[in-house]
């Protein structure tokens, strides 16, 4: 079946099984590899992709029901500058070791941003609930979402006055 | 893994939702938000013919408040509940119900309708629409029926539904009651993406700290969520603060039916559900006693 739904912000039509999820045409039809196979049954967050601007699991949607819709990855961090920081602090805070989980987390964090751009720590720790490090880096992941807010204030001396 | 194959219909209006429904019946699954179908499908628990996808029926995600009710779509996201002002104003416990639900990720794509129509036994929004009164609306072909929430669910899975039936809206009427509160707790393993071990929800209208009615949902305890309202009759009439209102709680372990799973046994269940349905108790008393 034809499917066309616009990916970072470019139109993209194709055919697609019914039964294929966004996850599997993202990675294997559309090499969009930020977006990682992990549980594969929504618990992991590794998938997330924004739907629409609002974290979701593409593993758990059907690629026939994104018709039309906005899905944004963490490739749109060419495109979008809110996603751009949030990509720029996980590297500066060191919040990624194996990187498996990262793309999620900084979706999950940039889809948090949009709509609070000074969420407390328990308010980004909420938000991250669906996002799993087997790391366990979740300090500096939490530090590098607070330091986005930081820059987004334009506080640029976030390191001489927070450390 | 790889999802099995099936047909796949999207409808874009109720009446065509309800044609396709009609046609396939049993062999077809409805689609919503899709946590609990794809998930069972991916595992090989389910593979049905037809995929029925309902996400383009917009007259289903309407939140709309009259004199006496509140009317939630069953397409409404788990994290609508949360941000909606209208269900924050009326229902404060719709809320915070559907905070402690899954994970930001799966309360974007996670429904009113489904959490209810997969009818688990620890479903979260069963026991605080339970202890409000709800009424499920269902509809078909042939027109609209409103089921009580404690007639709704059957058994783990099984709701009262017919097989040509969506669930359409759930109608939660409005307390008129002056001094009235709600509550609900539960316990998990951890606090995100957590699938209850046991839930509880309570619903008083107090008088000069008097118990006048008393409405107690629990979850996870017995094959379907379950309203305990032998226990509801023995609390009317205490004062919140009396110790005999502990001792009527103390029945809410005979009246309970849990059984041993991943998650927990059964003793523990039972025990807990007392714990809980008191602990629901208190946080519902305080609220008022504190207004």
């Amino acid at each position: 079946m034809r499917v066309e739904f616009y990916l970072n912000g470019a139109p993209v039509s194709l055919e697609v099984e019914p039964n294929e999820t966004l996850l599997d045409t993202l990675r294997y039809r559309l090499n969009i590899t930020s977006v990682k196979r992990g549980c594969e049954v929504g618990e992991c967050g590794s998938c997330t992709v924004l739907l629409d601007g609002k974290p979701v699991t593409s593993c758990l949607i059907l690629t026939a029901q994104v018709s039309d819709r906005n899905i944004i990855t963490l490739e749109g961090a060419a495109q979008d500058e809110l996603i751009a920081n949030v990509q720029r602090a996980f590297l500066e805070n060191f919040a990624s070791q194996c990187g498996f989980c990262t793309p999620g987390f900084a979706l999950t964090a940039s889809a948090l941003l949009k709509e609070n751009p000074e969420p407390s720590d328990d308010q980004i720790k909420t938000a991250l609930e669906g996002n799993l490090c087997r790391c366990t880096g979740y300090i500096p992941i939490i530090n590098a979402v607070k330091k986005t807010s930081h820059v987004l204030k334009g506080v640029k001396n976030y390191e001489a006055t927070h450390d | 893994m790889t999802l099995p194959r099936f047909e796949y219909y999207s409808a874009n209006n109720l009446n065509d939702a309800l044609s396709i429904i009609n046609s396939y019946g049993d062999s077809g699954k409805i689609l919503a938000g899709g946590t609990d179908l794809i998930v069972k499908m991916k595992k090989g628990l389910l593979a049905p013919k037809a995929i029925l996808d309902v996400n383009g029926v917009k007259e289903l995600y309407n939140i709309t408040v009259t004199d006496e009710e509140i009317v939630i779509g069953s397409l409404v996201r788990q994290e609508e509940l949360i941000r909606n002002k209208a269900v924050l104003r009326s229902f404060p416990v719709l809320s915070r119900t559907a905070s402690l639900m899954g994970s930001w990720q799966i309360r974007n794509l996670g429904t009113v309708g489904g959490n209810l129509a997969n009818a688990s036994p620890a479903a979260d929004l069963a026991p605080p629409l339970l202890v409000l009164g709800a009424k499920a609306v269902v509809v078909n072909t042939n027109g609209e029926r409103s089921i009580d929430l404690r007639e709704f669910f059957r058994g783990p899975g099984l709701t009262s539904m017919r097989e040509n039936e969506l669930l359409k809206e759930v109608r939660v009427p409005l307390n008129s009651a002056d001094s009235s509160c709600s509550s609900f707790v539960k316990l998990g393993r951890r606090e995100a993406s957590n699938i209850s071990i046991v839930s509880a929800a309570v619903h008083l209208s107090l008088r000069d700290n008097v118990i006048e009615e008393a409405k107690i949902a629990l979850g996870a305890v017995a094959p379907t969520p379950i309203r305990l309202e032998a226990v509801e009759r023995k609390l009317e009439g205490l004062s919140v603060s009396d110790a005999a209102v502990y001792e009527a709680l103390e029945e809410v372990k005979d009246r309970v039916r849990p059984i041993t799973d991943l998650r927990a046994t059964a003793e523990y269940r039972k025990e807990m559900s007392y714990v809980f349905a008191k602990r629901a108790l208190e946080e519902c008393a305080s609220e008022v006693i504190r207004a």
